[in-house]
């Protein structure tokens, strides 16, 4: 009994060292990144891609349908040719688009067993700015990378000017560019085009839902002198498609560009916070309609400290 | 007659599952020991904060045990920005 009872109090002690020992390796700065090391020399697989003409229109077809959105999928690579493209479920905005990963696991289930593989071309678009990956980008490429068990895979991006930038995902420090020749030697006719351009708004309308941003009600932090309620912050942000979520590109009050709403806001009595001004000494809400207020840029109640011949300023 | 080492020294030689993990990369296929369970499936095989559904499209979690052939489906979410 007595043996035993030592036993215990060994492996005790032992699991008491090794917890100890745990603690205390978590101290050290250790970032993993064999994933960086062991691609060190890899080569890409592709330096160049040649995207084919149908492909290519469905594509533009895709991005112009989508509007002042975003929108991503996957392209079809043989032999290092691009020959299709195609989009999944997913949720637009104008500087975001998310697809959820059931709806990246519908995507390969949907995908027939003999073009598995193929689809492996990560593509979405900019809408009309630059192509260069955003923050966003390069973290979902990491994920995307241990999604497909550490395999590099290219990646695209493109907007409606046809600017493309094209790179090979091998680790996160490692993704060499891959140039795009765009083959035009099929002679497509209108009709055709039609018929891509119809396959593509059909998915597009099936696939593709727009943002919409959860409603709260606000409620307003002050009254200002003429009892009218501020036009909440968060409704503008919400209308420019939640630039919020973003960093880096546009700015998400000048986005605000509807008219029709805007007059229709101001109608119903809403003033904008950008057309306020604020008491200098104080901070309140000035009365605008007050020509000395508007002259000295201070409220009624601090006028007297900062007119000419005041005794208190 | 030949013996057994193996069970000479008590052990048993665990059954393997042929695993084939499909992402959007392609198809890979994987010997797995049963009674692996999901959770150290994905810490082999650095999927962490992976989506892992079945054929049947049923998701499966860390605790789920493999215990025989199978097919799995791998994503994560696409976020593009």
């Amino acid at each position: 009994m007595k043996k035993k009872l030592k036993i215990i109090k060994a492996a005790n002690a032992l699991n008491k060292v090794t917890e100890v020992a745990q603690k205390m390796a978590s101290k050290y700065p250790i970032c993993e990144c064999f994933n960086i090391i062991k691609n060190m020399y890899t080569a890409p697989d592709y330096t160049q891609l040649v995207i084919e003409q149908r492909a290519w229109i469905k594509l533009m077809c895709f991005i112009h349908l989508i509007g002042d959105y975003e929108i991503s999928g996957f392209g079809r690579i043989v032999d290092g040719r691009v020959v299709d493209f195609d989009i999944l479920k997913q949720e637009v905005r104008g500087a975001y688009v998310e697809a959820s990963d059931d709806a990246v696991i519908d995507f390969i289930r949907r995908t027939p067993a003999d073009q598995r593989g193929e689809w492996i071309l990560d593509w979405h678009s900019h809408v009309e700015m630059g192509t260069t990956p955003s923050g966003t980008d390069w973290t979902n490429y990491e994920d995307m990378l241990k999604a497909r068990m550490g395999k590099q895979f290219p990646f695209m991006i493109v907007n409606k000017k046809q600017s493309v930038t094209c790179m090979q995902y091998i680790s996160e420090q490692r993704h060499p560019d891959i140039s795009i020749v765009l083959s035009i030697k099929e002679d497509v006719s209108e009709s055709d085009m039609l018929a891509i351009y119809n396959e593509c708004k059909e998915k597009v309308e099936l696939l593709c839902k727009k943002y919409e941003a959860p409603v709260t009600t606000y409620v307003p932090s002050y009254i200002n002198p003429k009892q009218a309620t501020t036009w909440p912050h968060y409704q503008r942000n919400n209308r420019v498609d939640d630039y919020n979520d973003y960093y880096g590109w546009g700015n998400r009050y000048g986005e605000w560009d509807d008219d029709d709403e805007v007059a229709e806001a101001k109608r119903q009595g809403f003033v904008f916070d950008d057309e306020l001004e604020y008491c200098s000494e104080c901070g309140k809400v000035l009365d605008l309609e007050d020509p000395d207020q508007q002259t000295w840029g201070v409220c009624a109640e601090c006028l007297g400290k900062v007119l000419p011949g005041s005794t208190e300023k | 007659m030949a013996l057994d080492f193996e069970e000479m020294n008590g052990r048993e030689e665990s059954a393997k599952a042929n695993v084939t993990i499909v992402t959007v990369a392609g198809t890979q296929d994987q010997e797995v020991e049963v009674g692996t369970s999901i959770g150290d499936f994905k810490s082999r095989y650095g999927l962490e904060g992976t989506k892992i559904v079945d054929e049947e499209g049923d998701a499966l979690n860390n605790s789920d045990i493999i215990t025989n052939d199978m097919q799995l489906f791998i994503a994560t979410p696409k976020k593009n920005g």
